[in-house]
């Protein structure tokens, strides 16, 4: 019964491109399953050709006025150039792209996934850490391109004694790689959680209904209610969370502290 | 930022346009006019003055208009029970947490739902006074220059005022001038006549004295010395008898 619960996080492929080819022991030897169209990518597509249809419809025909979505969507806009600007500098526009494809993806993937029936890509670690391990990747190989070897100045706080240094420095690796662990497990173990929760909130109230008892489902369905705001802001507080800790892990891009 | 970036959209969207339709050719985007269509225009206002048309009417208001108030409603419900008798649409654990999201989710639209319309609209008329800002300078400069140009042109036409004012002034002046020339020929020309009545009636008086006397003369010349004693004599007469008729 416990399983059912997770049974909403399953990944199920939707279809698959099945490849023969090649002999045994070649380097060309595929065979099997090349490539599978699963829920998480179905979901992500339809989540990015979601957010294309809203604004194409702001749009509105290159009009100089925009409507209220396209106003909405300047609003993020101008929001996050202003955090970059903040964080970054100058080159804090460089990034604006990226960053604010991460916040829609992460935003709508959340938001869809609070329907019932559908799939939220965001509740595995697969996709949560293949991102947070991507931007530090990334991060990291932009800073040493940078600052070369002056990179590890990072993990030498400033204005520490220098007895303390190695140990210092150690605490500080360990901080900076688990940057990469911390982000993604905090957007899935929060999601996740919050999808647990409906599911054994709803199975609660559902139980006490079918068995009779109407007036006591009352309270476990305002609890769902409740629960129900609480993850709706869940959803666009760990979008917004994890695009802004991108932001501030990409300082270190830009400038050593 | 935001009003540039809007610019270099409908630009680019301009320019897309124009590729589309004329491959090969460098045609010049007009970003003010796209496609015969003004886009300028405060999507608010245009909302506002649109008209009531099948296609921008709700599903709702269409049946509405068939079948009565309460006909949305019925084919809804209708077709929800439909769907739950047939089973194709099953009641369980997910229905309630559908209710419970679709319930919040209704409830934050109709709760901030008209706020923050009134807010995104109030960005698009801010950036609509922006855009007209130049344009409403610019006409104020001019109404200010057509008041100028108002005000001179009443200068002029004040400057006829003085015109006939000072037209008629001279005309009192020229007829006050003719009225004492007036005056003064009437007074030489009653001088002149005065004098002549002067020199008449002294003449006459002259005249008159001189006879009187001449006639004086020759009266007391005729009187002799006997007249004049006979005259006397009777006058103290008369006296007597007057003084004798007094006493009585």
């Amino acid at each position: 019964m416990v399983a059912a619960y997770f049974d909403q996080f399953n990944i199920i492929p939707i279809f698959s491109i099945w490849v023969y080819g090649g002999s045994i022991g070649s380097p060309f030897w595929i065979n099997g399953e090349f490539f599978c169209v699963s829920n998480t990518l179905f979901m992500m597509s339809f989540a990015v050709f979601l957010f294309y249809t809203i604004g194409a419809k702001g749009v509105n025909g290159g009009s100089l006025i925009p409507n209220r979505v396209l106003t909405g969507l300047e609003l993020i806009y101008s929001h996050f150039y202003t955090v970059l600007k903040d964080n970054l500098g100058n080159k804090g526009g460089n990034y604006l792209a990226f960053v604010l494809s991460l916040f829609i993806l992460i935003l709508f993937g959340n938001g869809l996934g609070l329907f019932p029936y559908v799939f939220t890509p965001t509740v595995h670690m697969v996709i949560t850490l293949g991102l947070s391990f991507a931007i530090i990747m990334g991060t990291t190989l932009s800073g040493l391109i940078t600052f070369r070897l002056n990179f590890f100045s990072i993990l030498m706080p400033q204005g520490a004694p220098l007895a303390l240094a190695p140990l210092l420095t150690a605490i500080e690796t360990l901080s900076y790689i688990s940057r990469a662990i911390s982000l993604g497990v905090r957007l899935a173990a929060n999601i996740s959680s919050g999808h647990l929760l409906f599911s054994i909130i709803a199975s609660f109230a559902w139980k006490m209904i079918s068995t009779g008892i109407l007036v006591g489902s009352f309270v476990p369905f305002a609890i769902l209610i409740f629960v129900t705001i609480l993850e709706m802001a869940v959803a666009i507080i760990q979008a917004y969370v994890f695009t802004l800790l991108t932001i501030v892990y990409l300082r270190d891009t830009v400038e050593l502290h | 930022m935001l009003s540039r970036s809007r610019i270099a959209l409908s630009a680019s969207y301009a320019l897309l346009n124009a590729s589309k339709r004329s491959v090969g050719k460098i045609v010049q985007p007009s970003i003010v006019i796209l496609n015969n269509r003004c886009i300028s225009q405060s999507p608010r206002l245009a909302k506002e003055n649109a008209v009531q048309t099948t296609s921008n009417r709700t599903l709702k208001e269409l049946i509405e208009e068939k079948t009565g108030t309460s006909g949305p409603y019925v084919l809804g419900g209708g077709i929800l029970a439909y769907l739950l008798s047939k089973e194709m649409l099953v009641l369980h654990t997910e229905t309630l947490i559908a209710l419970s999201i679709f319930g919040v989710s209704y409830g934050i639209i109709r709760k901030v739902g008209k706020p923050t319309a009134e807010f995104l609209d109030q960005q698009g008329d801010e950036i609509l006074d922006t855009l007209n800002e130049g344009r409403n300078m610019q006409m104020e400069r001019l109404q200010e220059a057509i008041e100028a140009e108002k005000g001179i042109e009443r200068m002029f036409d004040s400057r006829n005022e003085i015109f006939e004012v000072m037209k008629e002034n001279n005309a009192m002046k020229l007829e006050l001038e003719y009225r004492k020339r007036q005056q003064h020929v009437y007074e030489e020309v009653k001088k002149r006549l005065d004098y002549q009545v002067e020199v008449e009636q002294t003449k006459r008086r002259q005249e008159k004295e001189h006879i009187v006397g001449w006639l004086e003369q020759e009266v007391v010349k005729s009187i002799s010395a006997q007249q004049e004693k006979d005259f006397l004599s009777q006058c103290f007469v008369d006296l007597k008898a007057i003084s004798s008729s007094n006493r009585l």
